[in-house]
């Protein structure tokens, strides 16, 4: 393990509780922060199995109740998988929405720091998204976003978009391998690493190689239902993710179920 | 040039290159471009 650092990082959020997030303004949903500012809930160090879960609106729940978040239902999954009680995992989702792969890689790794997760779940973003840092400021750039305009139009291309993605899930995953910390990604744009007009490109083929037997997810959320805000996959979408994200995540890493299991015994 | 030099030529180009400033048209195509990769619209968080 990389050096322990005391505490995890929380942000603003913290002990919160609000009807409006991003662009959910719909009101039929309640988004509650727990103590380090993250959706759903508290850190229990002391649980038998600590599950990380990072990712963007996707991954938060956007228009979702918490239950049907896909973190949530892969943990319910697993439960049920180990025959364990509900308190004995401890699922903590650091998502936040709009965020970038960047954000996903550095903040799940930070986390990790604090305390030692038993496994590592994420949904990676958009690969257009990225954080740019100007003095000590992290400027969320989306493409969505008016004000970012120029540089989208003049130094964005699909191509550092996509290899900033590369490299983000290539750091992530070192990191769990390094660490022995049993993993599998997703992301709402990981099947381009199987797309040919990409992979043709010398250097995206490098970080395609580097990211060949990794434990990845090549299943895409799909938009077969809305969530409240009419935007987002709903319900039976996150459902039908989770199932399939559950379903590899016990296929690549038995090791970790059988020890799960030896737990809660 | 071989096979092997011309694939990995990619690798090692171009030193000193100008990017080439798009004009608002060019700019703003790419944009609309660009947008269609990403479906949901965010406010910034």
């Amino acid at each position: 393990m990389h050096k322990k650092v005391d505490e995890w990082i929380a942000n603003p959020r913290a002990e919160s509780t609000q009807k409006v997030y991003n662009c959910d303004k719909s009101g039929k949903i309640t988004y509650t922060f727990n103590s380090l500012g993250f959706r759903g809930e508290e850190p229990r160090p002391n649980a038998k199995i600590k599950i990380y879960a990072c990712g963007c609106s996707y991954t938060i729940g956007t228009g979702l109740s918490v239950e049907h978040i896909w973190p949530n239902v892969f943990k319910q999954k697993l439960v049920k998988e180990i025959g364990c009680k509900e308190e004995d995992v401890n699922l903590l989702n650091f998502s936040s929405g709009a965020k970038s792969n960047d954000y996903i890689a550095r903040t799940t790794i930070r986390q990790s720091l604090a305390e030692k997760p038993d496994g590592i779940v994420c949904y990676f973003t958009h690969r257009s998204r990225s954080e740019y840092l100007k003095d000590v400021e992290v400027i969320n750039m989306l493409i969505s976003n008016k004000s970012q305009e120029d540089y989208f139009a003049q130094y964005y291309t699909i191509e550092n978009g996509l290899v900033n993605m590369l490299k983000n899930i290539y750091l992530l995953k070192l990191f769990c391998e390094s660490n022995n910390i049993p993993y599998l990604f997703g992301g709402a744009e990981i099947n381009l690493i199987n797309n040919k007009k990409f992979i043709t490109n010398p250097v995206i083929a490098q970080y395609v190689d580097f990211l060949k037997g990794s434990n990845l997810c090549f299943t895409e959320m799909k938009y077969g239902d809305r969530a409240a805000d009419e935007m987002h996959p709903g319900p039976k979408s996150a459902e039908e993710y989770a199932t399939k994200f559950f379903k590899e995540f016990v296929e690549k890493n038995k090791d970790f179920i059988e020890k799960a299991k030896e737990k809660c015994l | 040039m071989d096979d092997k030099k011309k694939s990995s030529r990619g690798l090692f180009h171009t030193v000193g290159a100008k990017l080439k400033k798009l004009s608002k048209a060019e700019a703003n195509k790419k944009l609309k471009l660009l947008r269609k990769e990403d479906p949901n619209i965010y406010p910034v968080d």
